[in-house]
């Protein structure tokens, strides 16, 4: 039974009641719907606090129900879309999402029948009509949604390829979902391209292409933000997030949905939030896209409204997802909204849950107004049921099985706008995985694992063209002449299989307009060089350049440390050039005392929670102890000043950045090894002293460990990671 | 002689902020952020949300009291407790520890420990836990959801040293145990032996025949190197007569997922696309029949 939110939501009877007593300015229908809605959909699911993390799509408890009501009001008729009848039961279902047809006559949504299910597609007619199971097997489709050419476009965990197991977040642990299609009956199931995170919450934007939160995920990033594809899957690039998200904004963004558009603009209504423990709910965003993710803006509606993960207020609370109503202009949106603490933890200490609800919102009066609550349920993600336009379907050319990636221009980037005009003479491209492949942690930084593809040279006219495996994720670094990364972008990019992705520079000004000339592309995509190997050919067989793929630190950096170095670096503080210092961990008063090493024996790190002996001293050493030692309650005391460096001798993800690189002066690489001409000045060591230097390989190999994260197990070594 | 205090800042935040911890809007940091507070106070909640996201921003914090507040929920009654523990465990020096610790409650008797254990193990991943689980789950000592749970395990590891004891073990008398195996087999990497499931398409339990018919569908997935469908016939008579609509849509499924040939199994799907009393099973047909092999 419906019943209207009592008066111990404190919250409501403070903001409701002041909300109800408004006039209604959107044409006399119930708590500010506009009269001609005369029915909605919304989506019950029993309350939980298990699913806080914004990308979760597999908390499952049994007892949801699609329904419509009508007219939209507490008093309105309510009707339950699935109900379980003799040839099918609903009983045990758990509902994530659904999606209205064009012609608001259909629904499909994603269910899990039972605890042993896995969250599949359903359509059906809103009459109880022609109930279709779309999807099965033994991976999770969820989010699905309606797309031009009679399409339904979905997030999946099944693997776009057949012999390799999906992504398994590295952080988050979760198998990832990744972006499908399917016909409206199920058939011609599509996959497309993979992130090494998650893609979740899809929403159709009125130019036909679809919007996405991707986690970002690479090093030190670790967010949601807003990026956009077409229908196809092709075309992958960013919305909103990175610029202006980043100024004030939240950390994660998610729900979308579209308010209004125009030839410069599509305007979006989206959650902001933190990344966990908010149970998916936060502020209401108006985002506006504009013409790209460097000019898109967004404004907070719901200031009040905690963006990180803080319990929210009584009488505040937090918004669950919101879907415009009337004029766009007006800016009322019909939202789900929970009073108080809509944060797990607080819920669960109070063995309580949020309560979400369906109101209207008012973005000019900040004012809302209750339309309907049952409080057994969460009643979210309403929609006016009423038919919408159906874009023209957007794709892109589709040929062949490899992903071609080329920039007209490398030296256009706005990652770097001081590139040297010619330091940058090769692209390097590198592949992307993740915990699926049975490492655990990779090292002592936090970065995926990665794998390299190959470098290709930069054309006369500053272009570069490559093949690389496609529905892989990968990363491109620039690289300079001594082979290390000078502009590195911090995000992994998906590419279909066959699709080709033709950038005017890499991550270049996108406010501006790329002129192209007649034939230039073409001829450019023809020598795209072919980095694209089976992918049991894609590991090392041997450590030389143009051989090496992963960097095992243990097996490619190690001998060279030991052949070079370890005869001085030997652990022995009273020898010049072995740094030393000793952590005494205050919660235990252990102590440890670190000298530097370049031995490659393991060693035990017997101070603080991160203690260990998966590495070897020289990683140790030359990585330090940063990400080890986190921010608790260590206090370090150093033999000589300058002794402890607190990022180590490297500076993960950028070769040119770090001491180590820095001290033993790399010779150029490119294009012919010449050991006259030196990357940081003339010294190089351990030559000064009077020591042998590194090889152009063995140099080599460090810059690309460090370049490609700094990462000690690779699929070389991963033996060794899968044993204690 | 210099002194460095790397954790000044976090204490006095701490202090200010009691229970409900630091919280940062804006780009977090992977792995950061966490404190003993913050850990303790979720694991008080015992919201399975709260101490999963404490324990994911805590992966880089060094916090002896730690091991002592996380190492009990390796016994938390919720298996992503469990789950999100020996992850947390995972990346610490007790890794090793706790592996030793797990391995010996394989050793005991207790059902409740060992199906701990063996989900710890599971998250750990290493691969010497291999005979140790193998050798366990066939041990009738153990409760059937224990032995279900080392099988998970196994599969979680994917180690191909483990198909012939999960084989084995699908002869045993536990629906549970069997379905668990089933579910494993299908997450090693390289399983091929489709031919291991098809006898337990007429199980008398339905949730075994249910993963039967999944894991010939999913071992077999058409684009697999070196695979050809098998079971076919098998799975037609399931699709035609089992009384089960779960069990009859996987075994459509698989048909389609294995690229099944169309001479043998078209008038079979075209049957239960168009006669069966199960709505899901009829769709799941039609599509099936889309992905025959021609």
């Amino acid at each position: 039974m419906a019943t209207l939110r009592t008066a111990a939501k404190i919250g409501l009877v403070a903001m409701g009641i002041a909300a109800g007593a408004c006039s209604n300015s959107n044409g006399g229908g119930t708590g500010g719907i506009p009269a001609d809605v005369k029915s909605i959909m919304f989506l019950q699911r029993v309350a939980r606090t298990d699913t806080g993390n914004v990308f979760d799509y597999t908390s499952y408890e049994p007892g949801a129900r699609l329904v419509t009501l009508s007219p939209p009001s507490a008093d309105g008729k309510l009707e339950v879309l699935t109900k379980t009848t003799s040839a099918f039961n609903f009983d045990s279902a758990d509902i994530m999402s659904y999606d209205l047809s064009f012609d608001a006559k259909a629904v499909v949504f994603s269910a899990k029948l039972t605890s042993n299910d896995r969250f599949h597609l359903y359509s059906m007619n809103l009459d109880g009509t022609d109930l279709k199971q779309l999807t099965s097997g033994d991976d999770d489709y969820v989010y699905p949604i309606y797309v031009p050419g009679q399409k339904i476009l979905f997030m999946t965990s099944k693997s776009v390829e057949p012999d390799a197991s999906q992504f398994r977040d590295e952080y988050e642990r979760q198998t990832t979902a990744q972006v499908g299609t399917i016909n409206l009956d199920g058939t011609a199931e599509t996959l497309g391209p993979r992130n090494v995170s998650h893609r979740v919450s899809p929403a159709l934007l009125p130019n036909g292409r679809v919007l996405y939160t991707e986690w970002r995920h690479m090093g030190m990033v670790n967010d949601g933000h807003l990026r956009m594809m077409n229908e196809d899957m092709t075309g992958m690039r960013e919305a909103f997030g990175g610029e202006d998200g980043g100024n004030g904004g939240t950390n994660s963004y998610l729900k979308a949905r579209v308010v209004q558009s125009d030839a410069s603009n599509i305007q979006l209504i989206a959650i902001g939030t933190s990344r966990d423990r908010t149970l998916q709910a936060g502020k209401l965003l108006l985002v506006n896209l504009n013409a790209s993710e460097e000019l898109s803006k967004f404004t907070d509606i719901t200031p009040l409204v905690p963006g990180g993960r803080e319990p929210s207020a009584l009488g505040v609370g937090r918004f669950y997802d919101a879907e415009v109503i009337g004029a766009p202009g007006d800016q009322n949106f019909l939202v789900s909204w929970a009073d108080g603490p809509v944060e797990s933890e607080i819920l669960g200490m109070a063995n309580s849950n949020a309560n979400f609800g369906i109101y209207t919102y008012s973005a000019k009066s900040k004012q809302r107004s209750p339309i309907f609550d049952d409080p057994a349920f969460w009643d979210v993600l309403a929609r006016p049921i009423k038919a919408r336009a159906e874009p023209a379907p957007t794709s892109s050319p589709i040929s062949g099985t490899s992903t071609t990636l080329a920039a007209l221009n490398v030296y256009d980037s706005t990652v770097d706008r001081n590139i040297a005009p010619g330091s940058i003479v090769k692209v390097r491209l590198i592949e992307g995985f993740s915990g699926e492949e049975g490492i655990r942690t990779f090292g002592s930084t936090e970065f995926d694992g990665q794998s390299l593809y190959g470098e290709v040279a930069v054309n006369p006219d500053n272009s570069f063209a490559a093949k690389v495996p496609g529905n892989v994720p990968f990363h491109m670094q620039l690289i300079d002449k001594f082979a290390m990364s000078v502009v590195n972008e911090s995000i992994w990019i998906s590419g279909r299989a066959g699709e080709q992705r033709v950038c005017g520079g890499c991550h270049e000004d996108r406010a501006k307009q790329t002129a192209i000339a007649p034939g230039v592309q073409e001829a450019l995509l023809r020598g795209a060089v072919d980095l694209d190997t089976p992918r049991p050919t894609r590991v090392s067989t041997d450590y030389s350049y143009g051989a090496i793929k992963g960097v095992p630190w243990d097996l490619a950096i190690q001998p060279a440390l030991t052949a070079r170095c370890a005869t001085c670096h030997d652990g022995d503080a009273s020898k010049p050039g072995n740094p030393s210092y000793t952590i005494m961990d205050r919660t235990t008063m252990t102590m440890q005392t670190f000298t530097f090493d370049l031995r490659g024996d393991k060693l035990p790190v017997t101070v603080g929670e991160k203690m260990g002996g998966d590495f070897t001293a020289s990683y140790i050493s030359l990585m330090g102890l940063g990400e080890m030692l986190g921010e608790d309650l260590v206090e370090i005391t150093e033999l000589h000043p300058g002794d402890y460096q607190p990022n180590g001798y490297v500076s993960a993800g950028s070769a040119k950045d770090s001491k180590v690189i820095q001290m033993l002066n790399p010779m150029q690489r490119f294009p012919a090894v010449d050991t006259n001409v030196r990357a940081f000045g003339a010294t190089v060591h351990p030559t000064e002293v009077g020591g042998q230097g590194m090889t152009a390989d063995e140099l080599y190999r460090l810059i690309l460990s460090i370049d490609m994260g700094g990462q000690y197990f690779s699929r070389e070594n991963k033996t060794e990671a899968a044993n204690p | 002689m210099k002194t460095y205090n790397i954790g000044t800042k976090l204490v006095l935040s701490v202090a200010l902020f009691g229970m409900g911890g630091v919280f940062a809007a804006g780009t977090a940091q992977a792995g950061h952020n966490g404190s003993p507070a913050l850990i303790k106070s979720a694991i008080a909640s015992n919201s399975v949300d709260a101490i999963e996201a404490e324990l994911e921003r805590s992966e880089y914090l060094v916090c002896a009291a730690c091991s002592d507040l996380v190492t009990p929920l390796v016994d938390h009654l919720d298996y992503r407790v469990r789950k999100v523990a020996a992850w947390w465990i995972a990346r610490r020096g007790i890794n090793k520890q706790v592996y030793v610790a797990m391995l010996g409650r394989l050793s005991q008797p207790d059902s409740f420990l060992a199906r701990n254990a063996a989900d710890v193990l599971g998250e750990l991943g290493f691969s010497g836990a291999v005979p140790a689980l193998s050798a366990a789950m066939s041990n009738p000592i153990y409760s059937a959801e224990a032995r279900a749970a080392m099988a998970r395990a196994l599969g979680s590891i994917g180690r191909p040293d483990a198909v012939p004891a999960l084989v084995d073990v699908l002869a045993s008398p536990d629906p549970a145990v069997k379905a668990g195996a089933l579910s494993a087999l299908r997450q090693i990497q390289g399983f091929r032996q489709a031919d291991a499931a098809t006898p337990l398409l007429t199980d008398s339990d339905e949730q075994v025949r249910a993963e039967a018919a999944l894991t010939l569908g999913a071992v077999l997935r058409t684009g697999k190197t070196g695979v050809q469908p098998a079971g076919v016939s098998q799975l037609l008579a399931t699709l035609a007569t089992d009384p089960s609509a779960d069990v009859r849509k996987k075994a459509a499924w698989s048909l389609g997922e294995m690229g099944a040939p169309a001479s043998m199994a078209a008038t079979g799907l075209q049957a239960a696309a168009s006669q069966d009393p199960n709505p899901a099973v009829r769709s799941l047909a039609h599509i099936a029949i889309s992905k025959l092999t021609r």
